[in-house]
């Protein structure tokens, strides 16, 4: 008979079989950073001058710069001058028909519940006209601007919202925040603009049109969001659908600007191609992710991360206003040789102002897997409150299971509370369900969902289905 | 006429750690037949409930459990439990953010699949679940909550025998599942198996004490005693038990050789 | 340029110091010393880009200029012993004067076949437990050290009485550094209670950096409990490391009532099967003092267990800061460790930073850990008031009440007594200042 670890075993050492590259045939600048390579960049996206500065300045800081060591994470140096910082994607290669497609691959289409269609989009299927991007995009639009939202590519909105753009990018990540900050600054290749106008709830989740427009955004991404006075939005990024990326470097900003009394609830499913059983290959996903509220407004922050070799990420809330809020769901899953360190930074200015934060992170493999949160409350932040609750799960023996939270109060009324544990699955859990005829693989999958139930409530519906199965799809071939 | 029966336990050797407990068990239970085991704390009750379950914990050292013919000691334990083995856990366990009937669903439709049937529907489901809730008198909002958390010791019982119910073993071995419930739950519990006996299937009793008896009336009697059955009665059995208390027993039986 | 200042006055001590050990040169403890003067010139003085020094800065406090001194600079009178905390205290004490033991100012036990008390020398082994490796501090001690104290328990014995060393560092000549070194080795099923305090005597300031050794054998039990309370001068950068062999258990309580600066470093190490740790701290400040309490458990074989418990009530413009790691390693399963930390800030200007952190390697294990900071709970204020007490007195009582739960662990009477008195005083001042 099986022994209930090697069940475990054989559950997670499961191959990443989803992976897949596409082969886009590119308008391609040669390796390596310079100016000239800010400036080349800043042309061919149609620039005005002053972004073309702000480039620059930033690009001049990034070289006074020293790469962050402080994470628990390690990885060989990159070479920065080994990186292509431009390719354009010219066109998709045209699969006939979804037969060509791995099957594999659209097993985990099939598991995951994306729509056929979708799926022609994400493989570089040709699409029929009923799904055809531009008419998706047209209909969405017509929707949207019809409230007076602006949602379109970080390339345009630079060109068709310039007074916009100017006025807020860089005022939540500045250019000379940190390493990867002031590099993506210099050499951001496109990315998403949403502007909600004052009132405006927008009227669907920014979900689907976003995956189909969020290709080929390319390893820099930035991603700026401004929900202005009394708005609403709710913005899903990245895709439960595995992502294969030649470009092994991942350096994205994102900026969220909640004006008074606005909302912003941003969900991200992270599934990056996270390396073989030995480590190699796989994404480095470093990225910067930050939110600053006004008078109660309030920036809820949702992570499902399975994916990466390395994630270096910490989704933050500045509460400038009093009265705002922030929130923090994560779950983050490690496997094999993956590594994370993950976490938030709730920083309290205002009065009154609240935080919540929910972290489950599961370790399998060899993996390590870190939270690191910090709570701040400034002098000024009276009756500010933080509740955090961090636990973390291991599967199997070889993995490791780490939290540095950072507590920095400075007001006497201010609470706050934070509680961490650790546990693994337990053999009678384990004999329960099998009992019940239900196999140790879905066992597991079963707990960890129950496990991570708290975050994955947090995400609009339609996400939140897929990423519970993404969750047990992860645990059927990577993490047990 | 023959026929072959639901369980049969033959010379059952089994412990933990190279610690023997089971010393050779023998037990042949037939379709539509109720059986108690009894026996004082230490004897192997729950030992012999656990290796029928297939708990990895212990070693089977020699002897053979077959299940309507059919070998089950190289079986996963989720293949017994599809065979048709349902245990009633002396101790549920708790499981948290896993609503109850998530749990009973995933339950259920492996067993469907195993026996060959489509999964059923949700709506098909919910309806069965509330039927088989009146069986045990478990309220409707338990389904929502986390299995077994922050459950009673009663109303984790009552949701194993609701569980019973939903999978519709062949088998079921109740251990110790009188163990901490009050007069009322007791009944509950009782009735809600009594409801569920058919000629097709078994119960397999295992107690301490011969009040649960008094609700699920068995049609034999086993005495286990340091390993081994040393005395099999029909239901007065247990009322003798019950007067003479198991020192009794104890006197009776020849000390391990 | 003081961090620099404060390494060049080490190092021209040790000079001082190498030409005074005669024949001694390539003795274990000077060879140690020359080992740790080459750590300490690697690491340097931490600044606060030093993940362990985060929150706490020491160029202020290096400005001073402390200077070295190794034994007594003028004599220590009775009438200054007997005014030092916990004089009366019925114990061994042992006095060390500038990090050097004074047998003449001590009270030692006479042929005590139980107990052994002498100065460090070549013989007896001194940082094997706290190794000069890493911790800048430690390194300063180990260059240093000189007439420190080792203290050995023999196998099986129940030492009721406590032994109490009290190092005292003079400050008349000018801001001093002393670097006491304290070796304690409790032999198998022994038990013993150790009490460590920190005196600064004299006008100017005084700077201790202290280490402190202890060995649990086997199934030996050892009550520790360290107390900085030293008035406005005293300045206090300590280490106290503890080995735990198999069915021992060590408590260590650590109390930070006064001083203007304390930082300690508590490293509790479960070295064999069923080892138990316990770890207590209290911190009542206020002014502008400054306490750090860096701890580390660590888990290092299976089936071991600790508890941790700090506390710290913060007014004025102080400054409190936790940091407590719990590292379980990769064979260490079935381990049990809890850790909590709870601040309460009694006024506008203090702060509190607190770093608990797990680190797991095992997946069979209960580890938690909690921090809070907050406020006194109103309901219970209320239930004060509803029995007749006033506001003020009951969040006085509550106070006091929140700190005292650490002082209820140590095990002695009159130890526990003096540290619920000295808390309750501490208090009770802050009640009349507002």
């Amino acid at each position: 008979m099986q022994t209930e670890q090697t069940a475990l075993d054989d559950v997670v050492q499961g191959d990443y079989k989803y992976g897949f590259e596409s082969n886009i045939e590119q308008d391609v600048l040669p390796k390596g950073l310079s100016e000239d390579v800010v400036r080349f960049i800043s042309a061919k996206k149609e620039e005005p001058e002053w972004m073309l500065e702000w480039r620059l300045k930033a690009y001049r800081h990034w070289l006074t710069m020293n790469e962050p060591r402080w994470p628990n994470v390690a990885y060989p140096k990159i070479d920065f001058q080994d990186i292509i910082y431009y390719a354009a994607p010219k066109s998709m290669p045209t699969l006939n028909s979804l037969d060509e497609v791995d099957p594999e691959l659209l097993a985990t289409f099939a598991k995951l519940g994306i729509p056929l269609e979708e799926q022609k989009m994400l493989t570089g299927v040709a699409v029929d006209a009923v799904f055809d991007s531009v008419s998706v995009k047209t209909t969405f639009q017509a929707a949207l601007a019809d409230k007076g939202i602006i949602f379109c590519s970080m390339s345009e909105a630079i060109r068709e919202h310039p007074e916009l753009v100017r006025k807020y990018i860089g005022s939540v990540v500045p250019p000379n925040d940190n390493y990867y900050a002031a590099l993506n600054s210099a050499v951001f290749s496109d990315g998403s603009f949403c502007y909600v106008p004052k009132g405006v709830r927008c009227p669907m989740e920014l979900s689907t049109y976003f995956r189909i427009n969020a290709r080929n955004t390319g390893q820099f991404e930035r991603t700026l969001l401004i929900a202005d006075e009394g708005s609403y939005v709710s913005y899903l990024e990245g895709c439960t659908a595995p992502q294969r990326d030649e470009n092994q470097l991942h350096a994205a900003v994102v900026e969220l600007i909640a004006h008074e009394r606005a909302e912003i609830k941003y969900s991200t499913v992270q599934n990056w191609y996270p390396g073989d059983k030995n480590g190699k290959g796989g994404i480095y996903n470093f990225v910067t992710k930050r939110g600053i509220c006004d008078e109660r407004a309030k920036i809820s922050w949702t992570q499902v991360e399975t994916g990466s070799a390395i994630t270096w990420k910490y989704p933050s809330v500045i509460l400038k206003g009093n009265n705002s809020i922030g929130e923090f769901y994560s779950v983050a899953v490690t496997n094999n040789m993956q590594q994370a360190d993950t976490g938030t930074k709730m920083i309290h200015m205002g009065e009154n102002t609240r935080s919540r934060i929910v972290s489950k992170g599961i370790s399998a493999g060899k993996s390590q897997n870190s939270y690191r949160g910090l709570v701040k409350v400034l002098k000024k932040a009276r009756n500010a409150r933080n509740f955090s609750q961090c636990d973390s799960l291991l599967i199997g023996d070889r993995c490791g299971a780490h939290t540095f939270p950072y507590l920095e109060i400075a007001n006497k009324d201010a609470t706050v509370e934070h509680e961490a544990t650790t546990s693994k699955i337990g053999e009678d859990i384990m004999f329960y369900c099998q009992q019940r005829g239900i196999s140790a693989e879905d066992a597991v999958a079963l707990i960890v969902n129950g496990y991570c139930r708290d975050v994955l409530e947090q995400l609009p519906m339609e996400f939140a289905v897929e990423a519970k199965k993404l969750l047990a799809i992860s645990l059927e071939g990577s993490v047990g | 006429m023959t026929t072959t029966p639901l369980l049969q336990i033959t010379d059952l050797h089994a412990g933990i750690e190279d610690r023997e407990i089971l010393k050779g068990i023998s037990l042949t239970v037939n379709a539509g037949e109720v059986h108690a085991i009894m026996g004082p704390n230490g004897s192997g009750k729950s030992t012999m409930a656990s290796v029928l379950a297939g708990r990895e914990d212990y070693q089977v050292t020699g002897g053979t459990i077959s299940l309507n013919g059919k070998d089950i000691l190289e079986m996963s334990p989720e293949d017994r439990a599809r065979e048709g083995v349902f245990m009633a856990f002396q101790y549920p366990v708790e499981i948290p953010g896993v609503s109850t009937a998530n749990f009973v669903k995933t339950a259920v439709q492996e067993m469907r699949k195993h026996r060959g049937l489509p999964p059923l529907e949700p709506a098909a489901f919910l309806a069965l679940m509330r039927e088989k809730m009146k069986l045990v008198e478990m309220e409707q909002q338990f389904l929502s909550r986390s299995l077994n958390e922050g459950f009673s010791g009663g109303e984790k019982k009552r949701n194993e025998i609701f569980q019973m119910a939903m999978l519709e073993p062949a088998l079921a071995i109740l251990d110790e599942t009188d163990s901490g419930l009050d007069i009322d739950a007791l009944r509950i519990v009782a009735e809600g198996v009594n409801a569920l006996r058919s000629k097709d299937n078994a119960v397999v009793v295992i107690t301490h004490y011969q009040r649960l008896l008094n609700y699920i009336v068995p049609d034999f009697v086993h005495v286990l005693w340091n390993g081994r059955i040393v005395r099999s009665g029909g239901k007065e059995l247990a009322y003798e038990l019950e007067e003479k208390g198991y020192d009794w027993i104890k006197n009776e039986s020849p000390a391990e050789v | 340029m003081a961090m620099e200042h404060f390494t060049t006055a080490v190092e021209g001590a040790f000079t001082i110091l190498s030409e005074h050990v005669n024949g001694a040169s390539s003795g274990a403890l000077h060879t140690s010393r020359k080992q740790a003067l080459d750590v300490l010139r690697e690491v340097g003085v931490p600044t606060t880009r030093h993940e362990e020094w985060k929150y706490t800065n020491l160029a202020p406090i290096l400005a001073n200029d402390f200077l070295p001194a190794i034994g007594p600079t003028v004599p220590v009178t009775r009438t200054i012993l007997d005014g030092l905390a916990l004089s009366d205290l019925d114990a061994w004490h042992i006095v060390l004067v500038n990090g050097v033991m004074q047998p003449s100012l001590s009270n030692l036990p006479d042929a005590d076949p139980d107990i052994q008390i002498e100065e460090l020398s070549d013989e007896t082994s001194a940082g094997t437990i706290a190794a000069a490796t890493t911790n800048p501090f430690v390194a300063v001690n180990a260059t240093l050290m000189s007439g420190g104290v080792s203290i050995r328990i023999r196998a099986n014995a129940v030492v009721d009485r406590p032994i109490h060393v009290r190092s005292i560092v003079q400050t008349d000549v000018g801001a001093t550094l002393c670097t006491p070194r304290i070796v304690m080795q409790v032999g198998a099923h022994a038990s013993c209670t150790l009490v460590e305090t920190h005196h600064t005597v004299g006008r100017s300031k005084g700077l201790t950096a202290g280490v402190t050794e202890i060995d649990c054998a086997e199934g030996s039990s050892v009550a520790y409990t360290k107390i900085l309370d030293d008035g406005e001068n005293g300045h206090h950068i300590g280490t106290t490391a503890v080995n735990i062999a198999r069915a021992a258990k060590a408590t260590a309580t650590t109390a930070c009532l006064d001083g203007t600066f304390v930082r300690n470093d508590l490293v509790m190490r479960l070295n064999e099967p069923t080892a138990e740790a316990y770890l207590y701290g209290v911190s009542v400040l206020n002014g502008s003092q400054l306490a750090d309490n860096h701890t580390v458990v660590d888990h290092r074989v299976p089936h071991c267990h600790s508890e941790e418990l700090y506390k710290g009530l913060y007014d004025g413009r102080s400054v409190g800061v936790f940091n407590g790691k719990i590292f379980v390693r990769e064979d260490a399963q079935k381990t049990t460790a809890y850790q909590s930390n709870h601040s309460l800030l009694l006024s506008d200007n203090a702060v509190v930073n607190a770093k608990p952190q797990l680190e797991i390697w095992a997946d069979d294990v209960k580890c938690s850990h909690g921090a809070t900071s907050g406020q006194l709970d109103p309901e219970a204020i209320f239930y004060l008031q509803s029995r007749g007490i006033g506001k003020d007195e009951a969040r006085g009582l509550l106070t006091y009440a929140f700190a005292a739960e650490v002082a209820e662990h140590v095990a002695h009477d009159e130890v526990r007594e003096h540290l619920e008195r000295r808390i309750a005083e501490k208090l009770g001042a802050r009640r009349f200042d507002h």
